[in-house]
């Protein structure tokens, strides 16, 4: 990626204020015991502010993550987003508010192999739309392209570093008010972790969004405004 | 919603077992338009044959063997007709024509056909420019004998039997097609028949050709009459019959051959059926090892915020797409087994069967189109029910 590359200024949006509570989630194990997958207490986030969830594997950062982006559904509790409470929302409530606010970047990228940079990164305006309008075209094409990203290549051809900024750019298309990223430099050399992390840091400052990540990168995760471990589903900041 | 580029993904991703989806529901599809349109033709085909053959009498036997061997030609030796009942018979006033029928002889495997140039014009629907015999040596051939007009030939006994004292025939006419067994067919006085064969000529002139005949002229095979009215058909039959002879309406036999061919039918109906539930079930077994290996992929579509319902649409789209597209390709690929059969047909039997696409077919491509469409219902379902 060339770092002379201006990235495309998004339009400017506003984080949200996050505000959990009493969160709890269970699963019910086969011996029919209940077991406590997250326990939160009190957990707090100022609109355009950046969090680093940092713990073990298996802490429950990843399942927090999921709750906090409305893929999962708490058992008690309440994670308010600006006022909209995540908890109580049904599933289609959910994925509706998740598609107008979250950008998420995962681990391994989760890009579709057949379809080409492009393609990837507008996946998401297909989800209403019949016709990708042309400004979100262009903006594909100019985030890709300022991202070092070869545009009209199918990603299975592309770099590893390529194919998570590629995932950054469909994460970011939407001009989300909240990025959510689960580990998005641990697949990466260090070389190309380290510009990962600041493109997504830089893009959130962009944005303005809110941002929370869970990482073991600790380059990374000096760069957000807090580090809150997470040890057997509780917090500890 | 859009599921246009995902569904070119799923195809790319999988293109072999995409393909070969399509083609197992084509071909389950095709089997099931070719049984609904060789049988539809081999009906109408066999129907156009009979046609010129309203009333057939011959001697006491099988009445579906006599149809067989005089209208589609198919070589069985017939017991032989006497002479002085087809000749009283063919007197009758009620009869308006009556021509003797002789099948006996072959050239090369055509059969050889002896009769009156009056019945080659009913053969021909009297479309035709039909030559009288004029001597005993003339010959009419239908459209696919390879024997040009003009040329000379001598007959075999029999099917395929050695040759036995003959006359040297020479072709005078050949027929236009006539999509009956009747292509196949070498026409010649029935009289020379007779001659070949040792019973003299049946007329009391040694060059005479047709009828009237003597009241005691050679047997036949058969005897092709026109009844000069609908009611006087049942009538003649009836007094056959009481005289000992076999009397039947091919349209009559043909109806009880085509209870046989309905039950051949079904059970063709059965097979294909069978074919398209094996095939359903190998579309579901596919879709669900297919979604099995594309549920991460539902799971991230799900994770940047798709609806369920796109992907129900997208799961459904892809699965029914395919099921749809080879309903539709089974429909000329049904066509195709169809020509085939209608080949084969027209070899073995020389019945040219009429081809065409009816309701039936359409009906079973589009059927099997709406069923793929409502099958592909149950892994959609299973994938819009699936969590992020």
């Amino acid at each position: 990626m060339s770092s002379e590359r201006p990235i495309p200024a998004p339009e400017r949006s506003v984080g949200q204020t996050l505000s959990v509570q009493n969160l709890r989630l269970t699963r019910r194990e086969p011996d029919g015991s209940a077991r406590v997958l997250l326990d939160v207490e009190r957990f707090e986030l100022a609109a355009g502010g950046r969090i680093a969830l940092a713990g073990a594997s298996g802490a429950g950062k990843t399942t927090l993550l999921s709750l906090l982006g409305g893929l999962e559904r708490a058992d008690e509790g309440s994670i308010r987003w600006d006022g909209f409470d995540l908890a109580r929302a049904g599933s289609a409530q959910r994925d509706r508010w998740r598609r107008r606010n979250v950008g998420i970047v995962f681990q391994e990228f989760r890009l579709i192999d057949e379809l080409d940079a492009v393609e990837n990164v507008l996946l998401p305006t297909r989800f209403d739309r019949w016709r990708t309008s042309a400004e979100s075209r262009a903006f594909a094409h100019k985030m890709l392209g300022a991202l070092g990203v070869p545009v009209g290549r199918s990603v299975d051809t592309l770099s590893r570093g390529e194919r998570q900024r590629c995932a950054i750019a469909r994460a970011v298309l939407g001009r989300p008010k909240i990025l959510i990223a689960d580990e998005p430099t641990a697949s990466l050399d260090s070389e190309s972790g380290a510009q990962v992390g600041a493109l997504l840091i830089a893009l959130a400052d962009d944005l303005g969004a809110t941002m929370i990540v869970a990482t073991h990168d600790g380059g990374l995760a000096a760069r957000m405004d807090k580090t809150v471990r997470v040890q057997h589903g509780r917090i500890a900041f | 919603m859009n599921p246009l580029p995902l569904l070119r993904a799923e195809l790319k991703r999988a293109p072999r077992t995409a393909a070969a989806l399509v083609l197992l529901v084509a071909l389950a599809v095709a089997l099931a338009v070719a049984v609904v349109a060789f049988e539809r033709g081999l009906r109408r085909g066999s129907s156009d044959a009979a046609a010129p053959f309203d009333l057939l009498v011959g001697a006491a036997g099988s009445p579906t063997q006599m149809v067989l061997t005089s209208v589609y030609l198919q070589p069985a030796a017939l017991p032989p007709l006497d002479g002085a009942a087809w000749s009283k018979l063919a007197r009758r006033p009620d009869v308006a024509a009556a021509s003797p029928l002789v099948v006996a002889d072959s050239w090369h495997g055509y059969p050889v056909v002896g009769t009156t140039s009056a019945m080659v014009t009913r053969l021909t629907r009297n479309e035709a420019n039909v030559p009288a015999f004029k001597a005993m040596d003339e010959a009419i051939v239908g459209a696919d004998v390879p024997l040009d007009v003009g040329a000379a030939f001598q007959t075999a006994h029999g099917a395929d039997g050695p040759d036995h004292t003959t006359l040297p025939y020479h072709v005078i006419k050949r027929l236009p097609a006539l999509g009956t067994p009747y292509d196949r067919a070498i026409i010649v006085p029935v009289e020379s028949v007779w001659m070949v064969h040792g019973f003299g000529n049946g007329h009391s002139d040694a060059t005479a050709l047709g009828a009237p005949w003597d009241d005691m002229p050679p047997p036949v095979s058969a005897l092709v009459i026109a009844p000069r009215q609908a009611a006087d058909a049942f009538r003649l039959r009836a007094d056959a019959r009481k005289d000992g002879m076999v009397a039947a309406f091919p349209a009559e036999e043909l109806t009880r051959l085509y209870a046989l061919l309905g039950q051949a039918r079904d059970a063709a109906r059965d097979v294909s059926l069978g074919a398209a539930l094996l095939v359903a079930l190998a579309a579901l077994v596919a879709a669900a090892v297919h979604l099995a290996a594309a549920s991460s992929r539902l799971a991230l579509l799900r994770a940047l915020g798709a609806p369920r319902s796109y992907v129900l649409l997208t799961a459904w789209s892809l699965g029914a797409g395919l099921l749809a597209t080879g309903a539709v390709l089974g429909l000329p690929l049904g066509l195709l087994f169809v020509l085939a059969a209608r080949a084969a047909a027209a070899s073995a039997w020389g019945l040219r069967l009429p081809f065409e696409i009816g309701t039936a077919e359409l009906a079973v491509t589009f059927g099997a189109a709406i069923a793929g469409a409502l099958l592909a219902l149950l892994p959609a379902i299973s994938a819009y029910r699936r969590a992020p």
